[in-house]
């Protein structure tokens, strides 16, 4: 009787392991061969981190403010126009951008879609959306989208975001709203409309481009357009601006009453004079101070040459780096053997201040361009938060090819602020400084009040120290 | 039926079942991971037409996933790291000097700089000086060079530092040597090693003939990677068909000889090691690579998750 039992019990054990050991099977054959593993390191993870590891070597010399617009207005359609520069209102325009950017992150990323407008019809897609609710943002300089996609937002892994030059956007809402219902503190019904929201794009070579996405802002803490069709983000504090449509650039201007005179005393900055400069400068370029040729020119003009690069330093702060030959050329070092962009930025940055180029001052990224197969990068100064710069051509230039930097023009400058002012237009300080070759001198501004409210006309004026008067 | 026989019963039909799912899975993850002879021939047939003579035990594994490996760190914690290990600290812009028994610098990207004294010159200036040649038999040195290298690296205390608690142990390894012509310097390469893995850090160091490290220079990781993640990486496959597109292009310039077009070349090792990877958020990623190297020297490195060659 017992034995029976003793069998039975091993057969019920048998049974059950036996079904236990068929689940186990079943699952390793259903979830074991089932797809692919979630992956940690993923290959978008592996692009964004190619392309960081890129720029690692000269990530301490980035700083997200070469990417921030000098100028963000809001534009309703109402005719209600508010914004600030940057030179003169930081903070704000700052954290316009940072607020506003959430568009750009969908608009610009890799899942946007982009198109490329015809001239005639960006101009009048332009019209179009700047007479309406927007957004405008205005670059200083030209910048490729993936720069100023991967320094607003330096954790992103997209891939494909392009290098379609920018210098000024519209951001501007599209389609049917999706319309939100909540309560406010006192129990009051607020209803507020949710868009999505495309960016017109253009550089100062007339090309436009559409980004656009499907994204809507999801909270009431985005910026969004409400009822009354103005953004809800706080303006307070902006002035009033006007534009003509065609020019926003230059055509820009401000009631007088937010107006007021700023002044920068400039003075070109010869180093020639100095040994501890000038060995610091050549040896930026990786050229050996000590042992390198010296050729004086009548002017005063030095230049230091070496197996196939030379660097000639002007008395009037002018320093011109050239590669003549194989040997020479201050060579990248990505890590992945590929320079981007950013490379070509960060060496930019690390020789203007290895060089001793940008010392007392501030760096403006005023543009990245294609020239042939090289890349310029090319930089402008800024004083006490007021632009500096030489039209489009920069003060300071670097040319790139591949691996290697080809030539290099630096204008050196001390310069100063006597004063901060508030509410100027960009036309009375932006790239229409024009390079004196002699003498001290100081930037004035000129201008005219013209009919109305606006002022109108305004540049400014390079003046020797002598001709400045001094009412 | 009884209920005894149907006992019986079940337990025939589940044992079947078993057997039939228990081969299954076998076949299937066979199927799954590694190539069959047939495959092998084929695939091997193919290369070789390209010239690439490959061994079977190569070709075996379908697919090798090695985890990648992740640190965030922060410059708090590399100057506790540096503190603890070296002494103390004083902080110099972007870079980290320790004066302990030499000078140390860490800077950014795990790079760092070693002077016994500001005037010891640094490896690539010896190396620049020309008057070096290099030593390819370097076994009978590599026990006193690695003994140096131990001491000046403070490998151990690095290993000990409670940061690296649960990373893999670190250890570098001799990879290249190079010795002045008067014999009085020996330029030593190091490669840094997770566990038994070996990584793309590198460093060389001036060690003199009394074993004395003198200087040294390259990039080093103090705080070890903690952070293990998972990895779809690509088949290899796809890379040895990407290998035979290069052989092709390889075996077709006039330069190579028919000789060496008929020899073709063998592959005479394959390893798997970790590239890192600096993110911009501070993260460091230890990336698997795949390395095949050739009879005549030639060495192919690729990325096993994107599987771009480098």
């Amino acid at each position: 009787m017992n034995e029976n039992k003793a069998v039975e019990l091993i057969k019920t054990v048998v049974c059950a392991v036996l079904l236990v050991s068929l689940v186990c099977l079943c699952a390793i054959y259903i979830f074991g061969f089932g797809g692919v593993p979630n992956a940690g390191l993923s290959k978008s993870v592996m692009a964004a981190l190619k392309r960081q590891s890129s720029k690692n070597e000269y990530s301490r010399y980035f700083s997200a403010d070469y990417v921030i617009p000098e100028f963000i207005g809001v534009v309703s359609s109402d005719g209600r126009r508010v914004g600030a520069f940057a030179d003169t209102a930081d903070v704000k325009v700052r954290t316009l951008y940072s607020g506003f950017s959430v568009y750009l992150k969908q608009t610009f990323g890799g899942e946007g879609k982009v198109s490329s407008l015809s001239r005639a019809e960006g101009e009048r897609k332009w019209r179009e959306v700047l007479s309406g609710d927007s957004i405008y943002m205005d670059f200083c300089g030209e910048l490729p989208r993936s720069i100023i996609y991967f320094m607003t937002f330096p954790d992103a892994s997209d891939e494909n975001v392009g290098n379609e030059f920018i210098s000024e956007l519209a951001i501007f809402p599209v389609g049917e709203p999706t319309v939100i219902k909540s309560t406010d503190v006192y129990g009051g019904e607020t209803i507020s409309k949710l868009y999505a929201f495309s960016v017109l794009a253009r550089n100062r070579h007339g090309e436009y481009y559409l980004f656009e996405s499907d994204f809507v802002p999801k909270t009431f803490t985005d910026v969004y357009f409400g009822m009354e069709r103005i953004f809800s983000y706080n303006m307070s504090g902006m002035f009033s601006f006007e534009f003509d449509y065609g020019d926003c650039y230059t055509g820009m201007t401000v009631r007088t009453e937010d107006l007021s005179a700023p002044e920068v005393f400039i003075t070109p900055r010869d180093i020639t004079g100095s040994e501890e400069a000038t060995s610091r400068m050549a040896e930026a370029f990786g050229i050996n101070y000590e042992k390198s040729a010296r050729y004086y020119e009548s002017d005063g003009a030095v230049s230091y040459i070496e197996e196939g690069h030379n660097i000639k330093l002007y008395r009037d702060g002018r320093i011109v780096y050239t590669v003549t030959g194989n040997a020479g050329g201050v060579r990248l070092n990505s890590g992945s053997g590929n320079s981007d962009i950013y490379d070509y930025i960060g060496m930019s940055i690390k020789l203007i201040k290895a060089s001793g180029a940008g010392d007392n001052v501030s760096l403006r990224l005023r543009g990245i361009y294609r020239n042939g197969k090289n890349t310029e990068v090319v930089f402008g100064y800024s004083c006490n938060n007021l632009s500096v710069s030489d039209g489009d051509g920069g003060l300071l230039r670097f040319e790139f090819s591949g691996e290697k930097l080809v030539t290099a023009e630096l204008a050196l400058y001390d310069m100063q602020s006597t004063k901060r002012y508030a509410g100027c237009p960009r036309r009375w300080y932006a790239d229409i400084y024009g390079i004196e070759q002699s003498g001290k001198g100081r930037l004035i501004p000129l201008y005219v009040v013209g009919d109305g409210e606006k002022a109108v006309g305004a540049s400014w004026l390079f003046a020797k120290a002598s001709e400045v008067n001094e009412k | 039926m009884s209920w005894k026989n149907l006992k019986i019963f079940a337990i025939a039909v589940l044992f079947v079942m078993n057997l039939f799912f228990g081969i299954e899975v076998y076949m299937q993850n066979k199927r799954m991971n590694f190539y069959s002879e047939k495959e092998i021939a084929s695939v091997r047939g193919l290369l070789s037409e390209s010239g690439l003579q490959i061994k079977e035990d190569y070709l075996r594994a379908k697919k090798v996933s090695p985890p990648a490996y992740m640190r965030r760190y922060g410059d708090g914690e590399l100057l506790a790291s540096v503190k603890s290990v070296f002494g103390n600290v004083e902080s110099d812009g972007d870079a980290l000097t320790a004066v302990s028994g030499g000078i140390y610098r860490f800077g950014a990207g795990d790079g760092f700089e070693y002077r016994s004294s500001e005037d010891s010159p640094l490896p690539e200036e010896i190396l620049e000086n020309g008057n070096v040649s290099a030593i390819f038999m370097f076994d009978s040195y590599s026990e006193r060079l690695e003994t140096a290298m131990k001491k000046v690296m403070r490998i151990e205390s690095i290993n000990a530092l409670p940061q690296n608690k649960k990373a893999e142990k670190t250890s570098a390894s001799l990879y290249r040597l190079y010795v002045t012509d008067d014999g009085k310097y020996f330029v030593s390469v190091f490669l840094q090693y997770i566990g038994k893995m070996q990584t793309s850090q590198a460093f060389s160091l001036v060690i003199d003939a009394d074993g004395n490290v003198v200087s040294g220079n390259g990039t080093f990781s103090l705080l070890l990677p903690t952070e293990k993640l998972k990895t779809d990486c690509v088949d290899l496959l796809t890379i040895l068909f990407d290998e035979k597109r290069w052989a092709d292009e390889y075996f077709s310039q006039p330069a190579q000889s028919t000789e060496q077009k008929k020899n073709g070349l063998e592959l005479s090792a394959l390893y798997y090691s970790y590239d890192v990877y600096h993110a911009a958020n501070g993260a460091e990623y230890y990336v698997p690579v795949i390395n095949l190297i050739y009879s005549d020297g030639t060495s192919h490195s690729y990325n096993l998750i994107d599987g771009v060659k480098k």
